[in-house]
């Protein structure tokens, strides 16, 4: 709970003079205020100041790459362990000890996981169970109970899976991945392919091998011609005929591609600067080094794909021999070009992906045309950058990130039409996957634009990595997109906006909870801005200065509604976040212009990719107000209409009404006795109303034959009976009673609750007997186990209302 | 933020303790007695709420009920009759991190120990105040108590009890600064376990009557309850007792109370015609005194002697 502490200002009622000359970014008040210190955040994020306390979605469990495909690829460590628990033990009291340290067991994977890269699964888990029997130093029972769960447990975390923890390369493992999930199963289908092509070009070659010489030879052979003969005889008795010599060649080619082709294990080729070792060591990773890894990963798949194209071209003629359909006329002049554009989808699928890893800098910088043309090219080439939300990647040396509008690689990306392009987080595993996964099911380029949360250009962010890539989303610094154009043509079909928090406004609002200096709770909402992002970037500190604990002035006001106030108002007006410093105390930062620039040019940014995403369209808000006037306007029309129909009714109701009853009044004058209306005039009375009991007396009698039956009572709830004994564990008092009549029949559970042991364990009689004493009445003797028992008559009637 | 759930949180406690580290001595209590079920209750709040077993006091007087501290493996103070509550305030204001327990008895509280009881409930300090209300000493074999119901035969009283029993829940109730009153039996494991955790949880004094069977001395009045279960009313609310169907069917006289009306508690206190079950009154706010005594206790002994010859540096001459 962050508080408020201090009411008395330090500094004159004109300090705001100062803060708004800070604002327009003169440095005699930059230097006159003071830079926030220390580890201050966005109030916000306060709760998240200890990430080593908060479960967020990593470590990840990474599914094995022959798991079943519904499987997901990637699940939070908290969840798969949750879920797996609750199959062996779904109720509260089951493996109870194991459910309480399940923290436990999960910060201790967490922390295992030292090293950016993933690791084998069932051994981390069998490390981390290990330590946390050591930890607990549990009773004999209470070990053995635990260990049991904690095999139970193991038996979930499959083998060939692994853990990864969050870090810089945590997104390079997520889509190696998932190029081998995907790419495996492939890559053996293809293998399959081959071998049964390479069969059916070997069987039809040892065939004509074996096919009988020549029927006659020598001198006999000039004069016979077998072919003749054979032409002669009934169709159905065709003679053998020989290959010709081409289709021999052309059967002989393709069998020795097939046969040379080199089975290699790369799966994925990385084009760029990948510093990691890890990569380099794994034999289905080939790492090239590039100065323009846009260019090289064009070339290298082309020529991938040359390799591939005589491969596949083996394999289509390896089809056409089997079936005999080739025909040189049509299919050699087209075998001749058959390159990458004339594969198959799913044989451009087989073509080893490749992944061009470039930096934000150089794509909007000197890698630009390479960038633009691999967009254009059609390649399925993908294309990996790693982006500073805070920064402009087109900002050049000596410019502040906030000098220009932002160099958006991503709607650059979406200019290019025909490419996927997804910008995510690094944080959100799932939607990053889900761009990875478009991509690799795709044969179009692709371009992922992915912030991690770790990159800077200098000092570190104060904040843990995964919270600060969060954060980029939360401010819309780095708003999650996904377009594909396998989707549709139109914007509706391709772009996806999921994961955007309330993304129907402009800024995510939360609400703060916080003490003011009287102890008393309060509540407030704050927008979460792109200033609160930039806050965590101690580089751009520069940008913010505090406000005195307790100054208070008009004219100053969150940054979100100096956003929304009109040019003229704003000129006046200082903008501030909410920020907390490292004491818990709540504190306000001056921002300054060029900060809330970037802001406007965030927003602006932001409400095209809304319009993109169907959110706040324009055209369909104008289109739907346009229609409700229209349909308003109609409704009044039709209303006043009704209203003038029916007024025009009630005069002529009226005057007709007025006519009828001044015709009678003028009826009844005239012929009316005016001599009643003197004298006993008084009206006749109504005879006296019989009494009640004379009613009740006069009732007629119902016959009870005749009377309609009584209403059939409720059913109670129906009576349960059951044939087995059982114990309704939960109601148990633990009143001894059970036990003390059978040990053996009868034990408590972990939280020291009968349970029926072993009905076996004893007599129907001990059990009627247990049922009778039970002061809860939670033990049902149902029928005997054992019908020999003597007297179960009897016991069986005493065990009746128990059941 | 950030799409994190509820269970966000991944504080992890250093050390983890199961039922096995609160059990004490095997309980010696009679086959069937109801407080067995009440020290499992004990047991369970404990290891649900993860209280260290070396920060926890069990305090008791003299009684059967009071042999609770022998059966947690945790610190207990075995004292004289009637003297629980004056040792368990003594140790809280003195170790006001310790988690207290007083496990009393009819007999031990609302006879010899009635004005230790009432000045208990208004000094409010932070324990946990179980009554096991047997409505007889059993320990001594079956002499009146208390709460002894009219015409059961006693050995004191062998033609019956002769007076209407005390009604402990509206002395209680009429106690200044009280801040915490419940009532349950003890062979309903849901709600006893769900009064005594709020018990345990509120800050003040939990004071909770537990009717409780004596299968031995006095088995009608618990007997009859069972049997009866209309002669109870379960008090349910959002800020007291809530429980499931299953448990509301056992009782088919039920109704809402709103645990912060003390005007009502008292109302529902007062109608012996039923026996009320759940929380009747509950106010986190009352004063404590466990904090006005606890104050100046990480002073140093030397802080303290400056302390002293200050004060008493006003009265030299």
């Amino acid at each position: 709970m962050s508080t408020v502490t201090d009411r008395s200002p330090e500094v004159g009622a004109d300090y705001i003079d100062t803060l708004r000359r800070f604002h327009y970014g003169e440095p005699a008040a930059a230097q006159a205020t003071r830079r926030p210190e220390g580890a201050v955040l966005p109030a916000l994020l306060n709760p998240y100041r200890d990430a080593a306390t908060i479960r967020y979605r990593y470590p990840l469990y990474l599914a094995p790459y022959d798991a079943p495909d519904e499987a997901p690829l990637a699940t939070p460590l908290a969840q798969h362990l949750a879920q797996s628990i609750a199959t062996f033990a779904p109720g509260d009291d089951e493996a109870r000890i194991l459910k309480d340290n399940l923290p436990w067991l999960e910060r201790h994977l967490r922390n295992a996981l030292t090293a950016p890269d993933p690791v084998a699964a069932p051994a981390s888990f069998e490390a981390a169970a290990a330590a946390l029997e050591e930890h607990l130093d549990l009773g004999q029972s209470n070990r053995d109970t635990l260990r049991s769960d904690l095999e139970s447990l193991r038996a979930a975390i499959a083998e060939g899976s692994e853990f990864l923890g969050y870090g810089p390369d945590a997104p390079l493992h997520l889509l190696l991945h998932a190029i081998r999930r995907h790419g495996l199963p492939r890559r053996e289908a293809l293998r399959k392919r081959i071998a049964d092509s390479k069969r059916v070009l070997e069987s039809l070659l040892k065939v004509e091998a074996a096919r009988s010489g020549p029927a006659a030879s020598g001198a006999a052979a000039e004069r016979l011609d077998a072919s003749l003969l054979s032409s002669m005889l009934d169709k159905r008795a065709h003679g053998s005929v020989a290959m010709s010599a081409a289709r021999r060649a052309r059967i002989e080619q393709a069998l020795g591609v097939l046969q040379a082709w080199d089975d290699d294990p790369v799966l994925v080729r990385f084009i760029g600067k990948v510093t990691n070792p890890w990569f380099g060591r794994e034999d289905t990773v080939d790492v090239i080094d590039s100065t323009d890894p846009c260019a090289a990963a064009g070339e290298t798949f082309e020529r991938d794909a040359l390799r591939f194209a005589g491969l596949f071209a083996a394999l289509r003629t390896a089809a056409l021999e089997k079936e005999d359909s080739y025909d040189p006329a049509v299919h050699d002049s087209w075998f001749a070009g058959f390159d990458w554009q004339s594969f198959s989808a799913d044989e451009l699928r087989h073509v080893t992906p490749v992944v061009a890893i470039v930096s934000a800098d150089h794509l909007a910088g000197d890698g630009l045309p390479s960038f633009s043309r691999l967009l254009g090219s059609r390649r399925p080439v993908h294309i990996v950058s790693w982006i500073r939300a805070y920064d402009n990647p087109a900002v050049q040396p000596g410019e502040g990130p906030f000098d220009a509008y932002r160099f958006e690689l991503a709607y650059f990306g979406v200019g290019h039409r025909q490419a996927i392009v997804a910008q995510t987080s690094a944080a959100s595993h799932d939607d990053m996957l889900a761009g990875f996964e478009c991509a690799l099911d795709s044969n179009r380029t692709s371009l992922h634009l992915i912030n991690r949360g770790t990159q800077t250009k200098s000092e570190q962010p104060i904040l843990d990595p995964w919270f600060v890539a969060s954060a980029a989303v939360e401010s819309r610094a780095h708003p999650l997109l996904l377009v594909n154009p396998d989707a549709g043509d139109y914007a509706a079909e391709r772009v996806s906006f999921a994961g955007n928090p309330q993304a129907d406004k402009d800024w995510p609002v939360e609400s703060l909870e916080y003490e003011d200096p009287d102890g008393e709770r309060k509540e407030m909402s704050l927008a979460f801005t792109f200033a609160d992002y930039a806050l965590l970037m101690p580089a751009l500190h520069e940008h913010f200065r505090m406000v005195p604990k307790g100054y208070e002035s008009d004219d100053l006001v969150p940054v979100a509604n100096y956003l929304d106030s009109d040019s003229e108002a704003a000129e006046r007006l200082v903008p501030f976040v909410w920020a907390i410093d490292e004491d818990g105390s709540l504190v306000r930062l001056a921002v300054s212009r060029a900060l809330i620039f970037a802001c406007r040019d965030r927003l602006n940014y932001w409400h095209t990719l809304q319009e993109l995403a169907g959110v706040h369209n324009f055209y369909v808000e104008e289109a739907v107000e346009r229609v409700l006037e229209d349909a308003r306007a109609a409704a009044e029309a039709e209303r006043e209409e009704l209203l003038k129909a029916h007024a025009e009714e009630l005069d002529s109701a009226r005057s007709a009404a007025a006519g009828e009853a001044m015709g009678q009044l003028v009826d009844v004058l005239m012929g009316a006795d005016l001599s009643s209306m003197i004298g006993d005039s008084a009206p006749a009375t109504m005879p006296a109303a019989e009494t009640t009991d004379a009613v009740a007396d006069d009732e007629p009698v119902v016959d009870e034959a005749e009377a309609e039956p009584e209403p059939e009572p409720e059913p109670e709830d129906e009576e349960l009976s059951f044939d087995e004994p059982w114990l309704d564990t939960a109601a148990c008092t633990t009143c001894d009673d059970c036990i003390s009549i059978n040990k053996m029949m009868f034990a408590y559970n972990a939280d020291k609750q009968a349970i029926l042991k072993d009905p076996r364990a004893g007599t129907y009689a001990e059990l009627v007997e247990a049922a009778e004493t039970c002061p809860a009445k939670c033990i049902h003797p149902g029928k005997p186990l054992d019908p020999n028992e003597p007297g179960l008559d009897e016991l069986m009637a005493r065990a009746a209302p128990f059941n | 933020m950030f799409g994190l759930k509820g269970d966000w949180s991944l504080e992890v406690k250093d050390r983890y303790f199961t039922l096995e580290d609160y059990c004490g001595a095997e309980p010696r209590w009679c086959t069937g007695c109801g407080d067995h079920g009440i020290l499992a209750a004990v047991h369970r709040v404990c290891r649900d709420s993860q209280v260290k077993p070396e920060k926890t006091v069990a305090v008791s007087g003299i009684g059967c009920s009071s042999r609770l501290p022998h059966y947690m493996k945790t610190y207990g103070f075995h004292g004289l009759h009637g003297r629980a509550l004056p040792v368990a305030c003594g140790i809280k204001s003195r170790r006001p991190d310790l988690d207290i327990w007083v496990a009393t008895g009819d007999g031990d509280c609302f006879s010899i120990g009635a004005a230790h009881w009432v000045h208990a409930m208004r000094y409010n300090m932070d324990l946990t105040m179980l009554v096991f209300d047997n409505g007889i000493y059993g320990l001594t074999k079956k002499q009146t108590s208390p709460t002894t119901p009219v015409d059961v035969p006693t050995n004191t009283h062998p033609s019956g009890s002769l007076l209407p029993p005390l009604n402990p829940l509206t002395v209680t109730l009429g106690v200044t600064n009280v801040s915490f009153v419940a009532q349950i039996v003890d062979w309903n494991a849901q709600i006893r376990h769900q009064v005594i955790q709020m018990a345990h949880e509120h800050k003040g004094t939990g004071f909770v009557r537990i009717i409780q069977r004596c299968p031995v001395y006095v088995e009608a009045i618990g007997k009859t309850l069972q049997e009866e279960p209309a002669r109870m009313q379960l008090l349910t609310h959002e800020k007291g007792v809530q429980v499931d169907d299953s448990v509301k069917k056992l009782f088919p006289n039920h109704a809402e109370h709103d645990p912060t009306d003390l005007a009502a508690a008292l109302t529902i206190a007062a109608d012996t015609s039923v026996l009320p079950l759940g929380i009747l009154y509950r106010n986190p706010d009352a004063p404590r005194y466990d904090d006005i005594s606890a104050a100046g206790l990480e002073m140093s002994a030397a802080e303290r002697l400056a302390g002293m010859n200050q004060a008493l540096d006003h009265f030299a001459i």
